[in-house]
């Protein structure tokens, strides 16, 4: 018996079974604490290289796209055109919009209590599952908080949260699931994500509409989420495959993967 | 006490670099795994009973960095270490001749090893086995990634090498 516990294989397999024990005390939060403590330790040093990181990428971003700048900057300059003019109707219509909202005793748009935190590693295997912030329960984070970058995209929710830091579950994470509409149709459905790769719009009605170029929004349905944070826009509809919903694919306006400052509603004002 | 120090070092360095270097300036944001590729540089170079603990150790700092299931890594990196053992016991494991092809053999094992048992561990997370062939990537992913690992093993191969021989660690 002595011989057989000093051979390699008895150790790997008696080793292996231990391990095998430890993933199932996770589900329980018994690593909670030496979590804590471990992510405290690197968090200076994720946060340094992080920020080197981004500028390294930004700065290889710009090099590779050198070629392309002339015809990006005459589409821009059109394209800004058309937006001057867009915006000078859409400050006349948000006025009325205060009125109105005002007259019907609603809650104003983007009164939100935020708190600002950097992103300090992601994703280690690169599956755009999740980000880790550098503000945690010190900071008055819990879980199930959205996270939105420019205001009012929405880019995912608190997880994991310990003193000092949290993990924000990405949209594209497949484990994630967020009521949302359509704000063209309101048409409602599920968002939810696919291996860290896309958001599917899923659970649509057949007898609802929608189409390529519609915008999803947050639909406050639950009250998880506030209403109208934007996720994306449809890029494809299709029948899901058991035939019962349609589908949509929906793209996001941004790379969270480069994402240096985000948000935490803490709480709607 | 100098070992532990500079293995510790070692590993402290790895993680941040994954974690936070990696994923970012990663050519088609398909990172490589610098912590598993220091285990497997770490264990051609030390052996089974004078590495495995390291590997444990490292797979649970890792999952605790990393906010992955605790044990996963460990158990990635332990069956790595007795993987190269097996092997190692059996052929000469130099940067040359048949030594080389081994290198290339231990890459690509500790990387699809390493992309199944997490991929696994994601399925039992969400209770269906269904992702489980796009958790675990496409041919084009996994072929980029042994590519990356390889260029990053024999950089912790010869880090590791270096440190050892400057430190006077055996």
């Amino acid at each position: 018996m002595q011989r057989l516990a000093k051979t390699k294989l008895f150790k790997v397999f008696f080793l292996a079974i231990l391990l095998l024990l430890l993933v199932f005390l996770n589900p329980y939060g018994f690593f909670n604490p030496f979590r804590s403590i471990v992510g405290a330790v690197f968090l200076p040093f994720q946060k340094v290289f992080y920020s080197v990181s981004v500028g390294i990428e930004n700065g290889s971003d710009f090099l590779g796209s050198i070629g392309q700048l002339k015809s990006e900057n005459e589409k821009l300059f059109q394209e800004n055109q058309e937006l001057l003019a867009k915006n000078a109707m859409l400050n006349d219509m948000q006025n009325e919009n205060t009125n109105l909202r005002d007259q019907l005793k609603l809650l104003p748009r983007n009164n939100y209590e935020l708190v600002a935190a950097t992103v300090v590693s992601q994703d280690p295997h690169s599956m755009g599952n999740w980000l880790e912030i550098d503000r945690g329960s010190d900071d008055g984070i819990v879980n199930g908080m959205p996270v939105i970058v420019s205001k009012s995209i929405l880019i995912g929710r608190i997880q994991d949260v310990s003193a000092k830091r949290s993990k924000i579950m990405l949209l594209t994470n497949s484990k994630s699931t967020i009521n949302v509409m359509t704000s063209q149709n309101s048409t409602k459905g599920v968002a939810k994500g696919e291996y860290g790769l896309a958001i599917i719009f899923d659970m649509i009605l057949q007898t609802d509409t929608v189409a390529v170029g519609d915008d999803v929004v947050t639909s406050g349905i639950g009250g998880e989420m506030p209403r109208g944070l934007y996720i994306g826009s449809v890029q494809e509809v299709h029948i899901s495959s058991d035939g019962l919903f349609q589908q949509a694919v929906v793209a996001a306006p941004l790379s969270v993967s480069k994402l240096q400052t985000v948000f935490v509603i803490k709480a709607v004002k | 006490m100098k070992k532990k120090i500079i293995y510790c070092l070692l590993l402290f360095c790895a993680i941040v670099l994954q974690t936070s270097v990696l994923p970012l300036i990663s050519p088609l944001h398909i990172a490589g795994d610098v912590v598993l590729m220091l285990i497997l540089a770490g264990s051609v170079l030390d052996g089974f009973f004078a590495f495995f603990w390291w590997a444990i150790f490292a797979g649970i700092v890792y999952d605790l960095a990393s906010y992955t299931t605790v044990g996963i890594h460990a158990l990635i990196f332990l069956l790595v270490v007795y993987f190269v053992s097996f092997f190692s016991r059996r052929f000469s494991v130099e940067i040359k001749g048949v030594g080389v092809a081994l290198f290339v053999i231990f890459v690509a094992v500790a990387t699809l090893l390493s992309r199944g048992i997490i991929a696994l561990s994601v399925a039992w997370d969400l209770q269906t086995f269904n992702g489980y062939f796009e958790e675990f990537g496409n041919w084009k992913i996994i072929i980029f990634q042994i590519l990356f690992n390889t260029f990053l093993f024999l950089f912790c191969f010869f880090v590791l090498k270096k440190v050892k021989k400057f430190f006077v660690i055996e």
